[in-house]
């Protein structure tokens, strides 16, 4: 499309998004088809429920941790492994750079819960867009995005009401690689539904190696990647307490008093707080430039081919 | 909220809290990859086992949106195995969770 509006060239203005985003680290970024985020996203939770003249989703993905952090205890991971910040930091800055350099209406797209709905639904679904605009491709792994090049990433998302050209979703999936394959047709299993600690997830393959089936039990998976889910728990412990040894108990035993440590510093020690599934995963873990570590020598290599 | 307030009753919990959460987002299934390969009939056929929102679990079972949230929200927290997370602690570095070990520690 080479569309020209008061002067605009919108795939120039594409261009220019997307080169600002990669400056800022994002690894892919890609437009999804607006009409089909609608169609597909239920009432409530569309777009245009929350931008009403929204035009245009930019989906922006950003690496997940250094190739050091899978090889740590998973009690470390639970404070540094989630990369999410960088992702919203992004969208957050490009709302303001569409609107600075094109004088057209952008927002952030908040990843957050909806506060309506308890602890369990997103007010919109950054998942979803990703996966349209061809960053991402449904996992086995409780359909956590994958990218063949970039393994696990976190996205974010940005509402803008320039019409840009829409991207399409990928045309093959990297999950289940060929290890996970070979895996499953002698155990039925693939790694990540194996080693899971709370044994949440379990699928099928058809005979090709393709995902057939995925299921998902996202109520376990919450025990280990929720812990904030726990505080009213334990405040309600604290407040039903016999006497004051149980109410000491519910509120400073064990592991509970961590928690108030991690209220204090922020989401970053409370949110995703698992990453067993993707530790196992190969595409996560090994894809071409799934970490800087890989992306260096990616880069290294590719210098030393232009060199010569 | 409030239990009384939005007509929620014992008899209620107890007949549909399973069917609640079993349709909510709280248990996804899907089948092949519809989403990416665009097959809409596909995504309506698994609408609910991809997890509906309350108010079309409400329609579903002919109860109030707010009911079928007062129901959805308590259960989440009721069923909500706050021991679990503590195997997280024995993990990494090498060692990976087996579900053979499991009470062995």
């Amino acid at each position: 499309m080479d569309q020209s509006t008061d002067g605009l060239n919108i795939d120039d203005a594409k261009e220019s998004i997307f080169a600002y985003a990669r400056k800022k680290g994002a690894l892919a970024v890609g437009v999804p088809d607006l009409a089909a985020i609608e169609r597909i996203a239920p009432a409530g939770h569309r777009p245009s429920d929350l931008m009403p003249k929204v035009k245009s989703v930019i989906s922006i993905g950003v690496g997940g941790q250094t190739q050091g952090a899978w090889g740590v205890t998973a009690k470390a991971l639970t404070f540094f492994g989630s990369t999410e910040s960088l992702a919203y930091k992004i969208a957050y800055g490009m709302a303001y750079f569409i609107e600075s350099r094109f004088e057209t209406r952008s927002v952030y797209c908040p990843p957050d819960l909806d506060p309506e709905l308890g602890a369990r639904y997103p007010l919109q679904s950054v998942k979803l867009h990703a996966e349209l605009a061809g960053i991402g491709a449904r996992s086995l792994a409780g359909d956590i995005l994958l990218h063949p090049d970039y393994g696990y990433m976190y996205f974010g998302s940005v509402y803008t009401e320039l019409e840009l050209e829409p991207d399409t979703p990928m045309t093959d999936n990297p999950c289940p690689a060929p290890s996970c394959v070979n895996m499953y047709k002698s155990t039925g299993r693939t790694p990540c539904m194996k080693f899971c600690p709370a044994q949440c997830l379990d699928g099928e393959l058809d005979e090709d190696g393709n995902q057939a089936a995925m299921n998902y039990d996202m109520a376990k998976c919450a025990e280990m990647t929720q812990q904030y889910e726990v505080v009213p728990q334990i405040i309600a412990e604290a407040i039903a307490a016999d006497n004051p040894q149980d109410r000491d108990d519910a509120l400073f035993g064990g592991s509970n008093k961590a928690l108030w440590y991690k209220m204090s510093v922020g989401s970053g020690g409370l949110l995703a707080q698992c990453f067993e599934c993707m530790r196992v995963c190969p595409i996560a873990t090994q894809a071409e430039l799934s970490d800087p570590l890989r992306r260096a020598k990616a880069r290294r290599i590719a210098a030393e081919g232009d060199s010569t | 909220m409030s239990k009384q307030r939005f007509g929620v009753t014992e008899e209620m919990m107890e007949k549909y809290s399973d069917r609640i959460f079993e349709l909510s987002l709280n248990h996804q299934s899907r089948r092949g990859d519809p989403v990416r390969h665009l097959d809409y009939e596909q995504i309506k056929a698994q609408r609910e086992g991809t997890g509906l929102t309350d108010e079309q679990i409400a329609e579903q079972l002919d109860l109030t949106t707010e009911q079928v949230r007062y129901i959805r929200v308590v259960l989440e927290h009721k069923r909500f195995d706050n021991t679990n997370y503590a195997k997280l602690f024995k993990l990494g570095s090498g060692k990976r969770y087996r579900v053979e070990r499991e009470g062995t520690d």
